[in-house]
């Protein structure tokens, strides 16, 4: 496969700047409480969580999001591999750095 | 990715600690530690042994089953109830309308995975925890754990509020009769 890395830059840099997965549904308490913390490797306890601030449905907003991102991760990590995996190949003309 | 994998199980401790709260009874469950990935099954077999105050585990360590038993006092109560409404009506016990009531409803809440474990429905009231729920599943092939504990919740949630409309239909065809009774005289 050959990547017109100048094409690839461009595309990037015109790309929409937004959020991957939506998150508008998610409840506020579990992202601020639960959701960052965990993933930025901060120790949420148990006994520290506000049960009334959320409910089921939330946690299961939140399990979609989850598997969302999972999705989008997949997508970059094969789209990563396959970058990778691209041997270098020079240009047809001839030019200077 | 990996994190992502982590939270997923990790959160399961959330949801038990969050089906728990609603039924009021958080108390009961250990929650002095993190929300982590090691603690999921701990709490889903925490959870599993505490939907009611009386559980009894037994697990059969040869074949891998394990065992449970499930019994209430408001579940006790319903069956007693339900004996009153049959001698009040002259129903049997078969024809009642509220024992069929509450084995309609367990069989909804707990064939929801009929394959992954089986369960006997005691309506006994001979002695103090005689009307109970039996489960027996397989650890290798069991992995319901959250589902069977909220179905268990809702089971006996419903004897709970169930046994309250019975006994006031009771205490109502009580007070008709005397009245009538008295009238009569």
């Amino acid at each position: 496969m050959l990547v017109d890395l100048q094409t690839f830059c461009t595309d990037l840099k015109q790309a929409e700047n937004g959020k991957c997965v939506d998150d508008s549904a998610l409840s506020e308490y579990l992202v601020q409480n639960l959701f960052k913390p965990y993933m930025a490797g901060k120790e949420v306890r148990l006994d520290s969580l506000d049960y009334d601030s959320f409910t089921m449905t939330d946690l299961d907003l939140l399990y979609h999001f989850m598997g969302d991102l999972g999705t989008v991760g997949q997508k970059l990590e094969s789209m990563r591999s396959s970058l990778q995996k691209c041997n270098p190949a020079a240009r047809k003309i001839k030019g200077f750095c | 990715m990996e994190m992502l994998d982590e939270a997923y199980s990790a959160f399961i401790t959330v949801r038990v600690c969050k089906l728990f709260h609603d039924f009021g009874r958080l108390e009961m469950l250990e929650t002095g530690y993190p929300v982590d990935r090691d603690f999921e099954y701990q709490m889903l077999y925490e959870a599993l042994e505490n939907v009611t105050d009386n559980v009894w585990v037994r697990y059969n360590d040869y074949e891998y089953e394990q065992k449970l038993y499930y019994s209430d006092p408001a579940m006790m109560e319903y069956y007693r109830l339900c004996r009153d409404y049959c001698n009040r009506f002259g129903v049997s016990l078969k024809d009642n309308p509220y024992m069929k009531s509450a084995s309609d409803y367990v069989g909804r809440m707990l064939n929801f995975h009929k394959s992954s474990f089986m369960y006997i429905l005691q309506t006994k009231i001979n002695h103090e925890h005689a009307s109970g729920i039996v489960v027996f599943y397989l650890e290798e092939y069991f992995s319901d754990y959250f589902e069977l504990a909220e179905a268990l919740l809702y089971i006996f949630d419903f004897y709970k509020t169930e046994a309250q409309k019975l006994r006031a239909e009771l205490a109502l065809n009580s007070d008709n009769a005397e009245s009538k009774t008295k009238e009569a005289a």
